[in-house]
C-alpha cells in the first residue's frame, strides 16, 4: 500500500515537472512537408524532361536536377532536425524510464529505512523527493542546452525557409513556362481545326430547326396529297400545277442538306482530333492551376513551419501548450492538391 | 489587319523580348512572353507569322528557364552551408537525448548497486549478531569493511549529485 501510494505520488510529481512539449506531430508534419515539396519538384522535372529530352536543350534537365539537389538536402536536414527534437523531448518525458527510476528509488528507500530510519519519514516520501530532484535537474539541464540550440537553429531555419521559398518560386516559374509552351503547341497544331469544328457544329445545330420544319411541311403535304387522291377522281385528267412553294422548299432542303452533310463529314473526320485537343488542353490547364496552387500553399506551409519553430525558441514558455495546428492544416492542403490532381482528368470538370 | 501589320507587331515584340533578355530582367521576360502568347491567340494571324512567333516564344522560354535555374544555383552555396549547420545542430540535439538516456541509466544502475550494498549490509548485520565471537568474525569484518567503503563511495556520489542539482536549479 505504501509503495502504491509512493508510486502514485511519484507520478504526480513527475507529470508536474515533465513540461517539455511533445514535438512528435511537428516532426511528422515536417517530414510530410519535405515529401510534398519533393513531389512538386518531381512533377516539374518530369514535365521539363518530356519537353526537352529530344531537343538540343536536353542538358537543361540535368542542370535543373543538380541545381535542386541542395534544396532536397536542406529538406532532408529539416526533417532530420525536427525528428531529433521530437526524440529529445520524448526521451526527457519518457514515462517508462521515469517509472523505472521511481520504482528503483522507492525500493532503495524502503530498504534503507529498514536498516536506519531517516528521521521518521516514509521511504516512498524520500524516494519521491529524490526522483523529483533528479527530474528537475535533468529538465533544467535539457532546457538550458536545448534552449541554446533552438536559438542557434532558429537563425538557420528562418533563412533556410526563406531560400527554399525563393527556390520554389523559380521552380514554379519553370513549370509554368513548360506547361504553357505545351499548351501553345496544342493550340498551334489544333486550334484552327478546333475552331472550324466548333463553327460547323454550331451551323449544323442552327440548321436543325429548319430541317425539322421542312420535314413537317413535307409530311403535311404528303398527307394532303393522300387526302386529295381519295377525293379527287379527276386528278390524272387535271394534273395539279407544281406548287411554287414546294419547289422552293425542295431547293432549300437540298441546299441545307448539302451544307449539313459536308459539315457532318468534317465533324466525323475531325472528332478524334477535336476531342484530343480539348482533353489535352484541359489536362494542361489543370496542371497549371495545380502548380500555382501548390506554390502558394507550399510557401504558406513553409512560413508556418518557420513561425512554429520561432515559437519553440522560448521552450520554457511553450511547455505543454505548444500548438502547430495551422501548420498541420497547411501541409494537409498541399497533400490534398497533390491527391486531387493525381485523379484522372475529367473534361466535364471544366 | 494586313500581313505587314502582323509582321510589324511581331517584330516590336521580339525587340522587347531581346531587350528584356539583355537586361536579365526575368519579370520583364515573363511579361513579354505573355504578350507573345496573346499575340499568337489571334485567329486572323497568318500561319507563317504564327510559326515565327511560336519559335521566338520558345527561345524566350528557354532563356527564362535558364535564368530561373541560375537563380536557384545562386542560392546553392548558402543553402549547403545552412544544411551543414543544421546537421551539426541535429547531432547536438541527438547528443542531448543520448545524455538524458545515459544519465537515467546511470542513476538507475547506481541505485541498484546501492541497494545490493544495503541488502548485503543487512545480511552481515544479522550474521554479526549471531556469530560475533566465532573464528569467522575476521572474515566477516573484512567483508563489512568492503561494504562500508562501497557505502562511502555511494554517499559521496549522492552528495556530489545533490550539489549538482542545487547548482543546476540555481542556473536553470
Amino acid at each position: 500500500m505504501n509503495r502504491l501510494t509512493g508510486g502514485l505520488l511519484c507520478f504526480c510529481l513527475l507529470s508536474g515537472c515533465a513540461a517539455l512539449p511533445d514535438l512528435s506531430g511537428y516532426a511528422e508534419q515536417t517530414q510530410q512537408l519535405a515529401a510534398a515539396i519533393n513531389k512538386s519538384y518531381a512533377q516539374t522535372e518530369t514535365d521539363v524532361t518530356q519537353r526537352y529530352i529530344k531537343t538540343q536543350k536536353k542538358s537543361m534537365i540535368d542542370t535543373l536536377r543538380k541545381a535542386w539537389q541542395p534544396t532536397q538536402q536542406a529538406l532532408t536536414a529539416m526533417a532530420a532536425y525536427a525528428d531529433a527534437l521530437a526524440r529529445c523531448t520524448a526521451a526527457n518525458n519518457d514515462p517508462k524510464a521515469l517509472h523505472q527510476l521511481g520504482t528503483q528509488l522507492n525500493r532503495l528507500a524502503t530498504t534503507a529505512r529498514n536498516f536506519a530510519p531517516v528521521q521518521g519519514r516514509a521511504a516512498s516520501e524520500i524516494a519521491n523527493a529524490a526522483v523529483f530532484l533528479i527530474k528537475q535537474a535533468q529538465l533544467a539541464a535539457t532546457r538550458k542546452k536545448l534552449g541554446l540550440l533552438l536559438q542557434d537553429a532558429d537563425v538557420v531555419i528562418q533563412r533556410m525557409a526563406s531560400l527554399i521559398q525563393e527556390n520554389l518560386t523559380d521552380l514554379q516559374q519553370i513549370h509554368q513556362v513548360v506547361l504553357e509552351d505545351n499548351l501553345d503547341d496544342l493550340f498551334v497544331k489544333y486550334a484552327k481545326t478546333a475552331r472550324q469544328y466548333e463553327e460547323r457544329l454550331k451551323i449544323n445545330e442552327s440548321l436543325m430547326p429548319e430541317m425539322l420544319a421542312i420535314a413537317e411541311y413535307k409530311q403535311a403535304k404528303l398527307q394532303a396529297r393522300k387526302a386529295n387522291l381519295l377525293q379527287d377522281i379527276n386528278i390524272d385528267r387535271h394534273p395539279v400545277q407544281p406548287a411554287t412553294e414546294e419547289e422552293l422548299v425542295k431547293r432549300r432542303e437540298a441546299d441545307i442538306l448539302q451544307v449539313y452533310n459536308a459539315n457532318q463529314e468534317f465533324l466525323k473526320n475531325n472528332e478524334s482530333i477535336y476531342k484530343e485537343y480539348i482533353q489535352s488542353s484541359a489536362a494542361i490547364e489543370e496542371k497549371l492551376v495545380q502548380s500555382n496552387m501548390l506554390l502558394r500553399n507550399t510557401i504558406a506551409a513553409l512560413q508556418l513551419w518557420a513561425q512554429t519553430h520561432a515559437s519553440l525558441k522560448q521552450i520554457d514558455a511553450v511547455g505543454k501548450s505548444f500548438s502547430f495546428a495551422e501548420f498541420v492544416t497547411a501541409v494537409q492542403n498541399i497533400q490534398q492538391i497533390h491527391q486531387a490532381y493525381e485523379r484522372p482528368i475529367n473534361p466535364s470538370r471544366r | 489587319m494586313s500581313r505587314a501589320s502582323w509582321a510589324a507587331k511581331l517584330l516590336a515584340l521580339t525587340e522587347k523580348a531581346e531587350a528584356a533578355v539583355s537586361s536579365k530582367n526575368l519579370d520583364e521576360q515573363m511579361k513579354v512572353r505573355q504578350q507573345l502568347r496573346d499575340f499568337m491567340q489571334n485567329p486572323e494571324i497568318p500561319a507563317d507569322i504564327l510559326n515565327v512567333a511560336k519559335a521566338f516564344k520558345e527561345d524566350l522560354s528557354v532563356a527564362i528557364i535558364d535564368s530561373s535555374i541560375k537563380n536557384i544555383q545562386s542560392r546553392s552555396e548558402e543553402l549547403r552551408r545552412l544544411t551543414a549547420e543544421l546537421s551539426e545542430i541535429t547531432t547536438d540535439v541527438q547528443n542531448i537525448r543520448q545524455v538524458i538516456a545515459a544519465t537515467t541509466t546511470r542513476i538507475t544502475n547506481s541505485l541498484q548497486q546501492a541497494m545490493v550494498a544495503f541488502q548485503e549490509f543487512q545480511k552481515i548485520e544479522t550474521q554479526l549478531k549471531a556469530k560475533f565471537n566465532t573464528a569467522e568474525d575476521v572474515e566477516i569484518i573484512e567483508k563489512l569493511q568492503v561494504v562500508f567503503q562501497s557505502l562511502r563511495k555511494t554517499h559521496e556520489a549522492v552528495q556530489n549529485f545533490k550539489k549538482e542539482v542545487v547548482d543546476k536549479n540555481k542556473t536553470g
